[in-house]
């Protein structure tokens, strides 16, 4: 509370009141003035953050019943005020019983920490109350926060080895603050470092950073970035796993080959490989232009009548056109296609095919081949 | 097919179930039926379409919103009511306009319609097209076509296609006393005679086959003796087991130009598409044989001598002789083996060392056949796979005398030669083709604006094709530029791959130096859906295979445009649009 006190016109007054009276005339004495009194209350409750509107009331109270003028002063201050080193941003000023004020977000480019806001009350005759009012508030500070996402071949959750996956990650921070970041890739156990391709991208247009990811191995790949927003800290993890670049399924063949199961030429007929199915590489090809996925290779022989060996049919495409007017009425002929990925792993020197086998695959599961071997009867 | 005809609709049903389904007696009378109609019914652009909504089932206020997009961007619609359940929306150009109708207040079971309204082209022709589905091996359903008609001149949504999931039958071939016979059984469907079943019955005689609904034309060849390959019309399962029987036999003499059996010749009688081909007999060492054939008609007989005797390969004509008489088969004089064991080949001037001829002779009528009472005359040919030795020389090898080509091909790559020789005379000093010529062209599109990185596959047709033949390829440049390296005198068929897929095939004989300009007509899409009747959800990974529907031979088997389906059973796939050029 205020104390009463004599404010110098009143003490003046009162002195040449007082000489007056002891020349013999009346005597007039002022009541003296008290100083009001005065605080800040802010309106409303919580953590305080750059940005916030942020509004404080005066109570001030004069006891002599004086109307009160308010003189409020409000800055941001990139530290606390015990630090001498501190620097606080341009002063806001306010006149109202109610003061509003947007805490500034930083101040000569560093994030505002520290809200000062001071209330001088004065009343009608000048009196000012003591002391002042001065309220240092912490500012919080929003965590950044970050978004990570990886884009490439996925299948059912995995990525192949051998094949991009973009990883991109972006800060937001609601203080506005930039927000940096650093990364850190976390390999499969297997992996070697001299074949993993590990590439920071142009920054996408949409903000943020991007990196190629090329796992060298299968296995549980981690990708880490952590951003800070000068302040705080925060951290995002984006597991990839990575299973081998499984070998291609001949799919739909036209006509379908059975082992052992005789196909009968009478007239000039194509042999088609229509579909291949594969983790990467497929037939029919992708559109050009495909960022993950190429196209199947496909390898055709044929082993003539009474032939020990294959002789193989270049450049075939994907299908053979096989004419009986080549061969004896009679003879039986094979037509074996085989297909592989970008492993190029071929059955025809594989070990887990033998040469006679009509159909072989080079790993589970067993009804993926990548052979398969038409038996052709002339006629 | 007139372009008059209403083809271009498309209502698509495809998800929520609304309104596809039929109600059945025991539903809930009150179920909820979506449906949308569209008019007009044969929209030609520019023209503005009409969607008419109609929820059945539910009473109520219901909420439509319609959303139509064309190559992916939202097309403006304007509500005709005020609910906005009947809209307009102006289709500009041609092509296919996806409309989603989402209906909100209807119950949860009727909340989104969706489906394709196909827009004509005013200036296009339509074409049949033969689509080919392959489903994979483990979805169990038979190959099967359908014949269909694209508008041409814009994309074209097929809806969903429902293939027939076929009928697990057993495939039962007996003799005429019914024991089971092990045969090769192919079965043709009648209502799409290119979609063929065949199947090996096992040794006791009995198999079971996934075949499509309806009746099949089937041959049937044992793999036993005594018993005859046997074409069977008109054949469904439920008439039960398939019967071959001796059929009639066929007997004759196979001799040389001095009257003496020719030994190890094969002979056999291919019988017209109907029909059934004979068994295969090979010639006693008198030139006697005796074979078993159903008998038919428009058939042919073959003599296919033994590899390395030097005679060419006889086509009788049966169609004037009684097969049931005994043939004699003979050799006429004047046509002399000429032995080319040795002879060099040239690929411009250099031996092919370890590569392939393949040689191919027209001689005409160089052998007669009777039944004892009508002579016919027997035309010849070589057409034989000669393999070259180290030094690119031809090894052991013998033909007729006569003239012929010879298709030179190097193991080290390159697209060969064609030779011409004449060996009627004497035996040739050597098999020489000129150096390959390096074909140029320039791929457009109609308006001449070039057409880049379109994939170019160069195939050799006509009796010199084989299975070892070189392709040629090439990709066009940005200029629409590409170089073939193709073999002199050869012909071709080209087969452009464009960007979006679409195969153009153009046969290209006599090859000039410089093509010119080749103008490829504009690709157009063609989407739809697969699912097998009866399930709810897509066909994958089925090889769906654009075919020419008016194409004979093998051309009917070489594809405008393939593609296979996704995990939904969706696929969209590029052909050349039929429309022809101007």
């Amino acid at each position: 509370m205020g104390r009463p006190v004599l404010g110098p016109a009143l003490l003046a007054r009162a002195c040449v009141a007082l000489a007056a009276a002891s020349a013999g005339g009346c005597v007039y004495l002022d009541l003296i003035n008290e100083r009001p009194s005065a605080e800040i209350e802010r309106v409303g409750d919580g953590l305080i953050y750059r940005g916030d509107p942020l509004a404080f009331r005066a109570l001030g109270d004069d006891p002599d019943g004086d109307r009160l003028s308010y003189a409020w002063r409000g800055q941001g201050c990139d530290r606390s005020l015990d630090d001498p080193a501190h620097v606080c941003s341009a002063v806001e000023t306010g006149t109202d019983e109610l003061f509003t004020f947007t805490v500034p977000t930083t101040v000569d480019g560093a994030p505002t920490t520290r809200l000062v806001v001071t209330l001088e009350v004065t009343d009608a005759r000048g009196a000012v109350a003591r002391p002042g009012q001065r309220l240092e508030l912490p500012v919080a500070n929003h965590p950044p926060t970050l978004e990570l996402q990886r884009r490439g071949r996925e299948l059912s959750g995995q990525f192949p080895t051998g094949v991009p996956i973009v990883v991109s990650a972006r800060g937001a921070d609601v203080d506005g603050d930039a927000v940096a970041l650093s990364w850190t890739l976390f390999p499969a156990a297997t992996s070697d470092p001299d074949r993993v391709e590990f590439e920071r991208l142009p920054d996408p247009a949409t903000g943020g950073q991007a990196y190629q990811l090329i796992p060298d191995v299968a296995g549980e790949w981690l990708v880490r970035v952590d951003g800070s927003d000068g302040l705080d800290p925060a951290r995002a993890e984006l597991p990839i796993l990575v299973q081998p670049d499984h070998a291609p399924c001949i799919g739909a063949l036209d006509p379908p080959a059975t082992d052992g199961a005789v196909v009968l030429l009478t007239a000039p007929r194509r042999f088609a490989l229509r579909v291949v199915t594969d983790d990467l590489d497929l037939y029919p090809p992708p559109p050009p232009g495909d960022p993950y996925l190429g196209a199947a290779a496909l390898a055709w022989s044929m082993r003539p009548a009474g032939a020990t060996a294959w002789t193989a049919l270049p450049d075939a495409g994907a299908a053979v056109d096989l004419d009986p007017g080549l061969h004896a009425p009679g003879d039986r002929l094979e037509l074996r296609v085989e297909v592989a990925d970008r492993t190029r792993r071929w059955p025809a020197t594989h070990p887990a095919c033998a040469p006679e086998a009509a159909s072989c695959n080079i790993e589970p599961p067993v009804g993926c081949v990548q052979r398969r071997t038409w038996l052709v009867e002339v006629r | 097919m007139s372009p008059r005809r209403p083809l271009a609709l498309v209502l698509a049903l495809a998800l929520a179930g609304c309104g596809a389904e039929q109600l059945q007696p025991d539903q809930d009378a009150r179920a909820c039926s979506l449906a949308v109609q569209v008019e007009p019914g044969d929209p030609i652009a520019p023209t503005t379409v009409t969607a008419r909504a109609t929820v059945t089932g539910p009473s109520g206020v219901f909420t439509y919103t319609w959303t139509v997009r064309h190559d992916g961007a939202p097309v403006a619609v304007t509500p005709r009511t005020p609910d906005s359940r009947d809209i307009d929306f102006i289709a500009t150009t041609a092509g296919v306009y996806d409309v989603i109708l989402d209906v909100d207040g209807a119950g949860p079971e009727c909340t989104r319609w969706q489906g394709s309204v196909n827009v004509r082209d005013p200036g296009a022709m339509p074409g049949a097209l033969r689509l080919r589905f392959a489903p994979a091996p483990t979805a169990g359903a038979p190959l099967q076509e359908r014949t269909v008609v694209v508008p041409g001149g814009a994309d074209f949504a097929l809806g969903v296609l429902a293939l027939d999931p076929g009928v697990v039958a057993p495939i039962l071939v007996v003799d005429p006393g019914g024991q089971r016979v092990p045969s090769y059984v192919r079965l043709r469907s009648r209502a799409t005679p290119d979609a063929v079943v065949e199947l090996v019955t096992t040794a006791g005689g009995g198999e079971r086959a996934t075949l499509a609904t309806g009746r099949y034309d089937v041959l049937v060849v044992p793999l036993v003796g005594g018993l005859a390959p046997a074409a069977i019309a008109n054949w469904e399962p439920a008439l039960g087991p398939l019967t071959v029987g001796p059929g009639t036999p066929v007997t004759g003499q196979l001799e040389d130009e001095t009257g003496a059996g020719l030994a190890g010749a094969r002979i056999a009688i291919a019988g017209d598409d109907d029909g059934a081909p004979s068994t295969v007999a090979t010639t006693a060492s008198d030139g006697s044989f005796a074979l078993a054939w159903q008998l038919g008609t428009g058939a042919t007989l073959t003599v296919t001598p033994p590899a390395g005797s030097g005679r060419a390969r006889l086509r009788v004509p049966l169609d004037q002789l009684t097969a049931t008489r005994p043939l004699t088969i003979r050799y006429q004089p004047g046509h002399p083996i000429r032995d080319l064991t040795g002879t060099p080949t040239r690929i411009g001037g250099a031996a092919p060392p370890g590569g392939h001829a393949l040689i191919a002779v027209e001689l005409g009528a160089i052998a007669t056949a009777t039944d004892g009472l009508v002579t016919v005359d027997a035309t010849g040919t070589h057409r034989d796979q000669v393999a070259l030795d180290s030094a690119g020389r031809l090894t052991s090898y013998r033909l007729t005398a006569g003239a012929g080509r010879a298709y030179l091909v190097a193991t080290d790559g390159g697209p060969g030669a064609v030779a011409t020789f004449d060996a009627t005379t004497a035996t040739p000093a050597a098999l020489a083709g000129a150096t390959p010529r390096a074909v140029v062209a320039t791929l457009t599109d109609r308006s001449g604006t070039p057409i880049a990185g379109a994939a170019v596959d160069a195939t050799v047709t006509g009796d010199l094709a084989h299975p070892g033949a070189p392709h040629a390829t090439a990709t066009s440049a940005g200029d629409g530029r590409l170089t073939l390296a193709l073999a002199a005198g050869a012909s071709y068929e080209l087969t452009i791959i464009d960007r979006r897929g679409a195969r153009h095939r153009l046969p290209i004989g006599g090859v000039a130096v410089d093509l010119g300009a080749i103008a490829l007509a504009p690709s157009s899409l063609v989407r739809g859906e697969l699912r097998l009747v009866g399930m709810s959800v897509g066909l994958a990974d089925a090889a769906v295979t654009a075919l020419c529907a008016s194409c004979t031979g093998l051309d009917r088997s070489r594809p405008l445009g393939e593609t296979a389906t996704d995990a939904a059973g969706t696929f969209t796939l590029a052909i050349p649009d039929p429309t022809p050029p101007p």
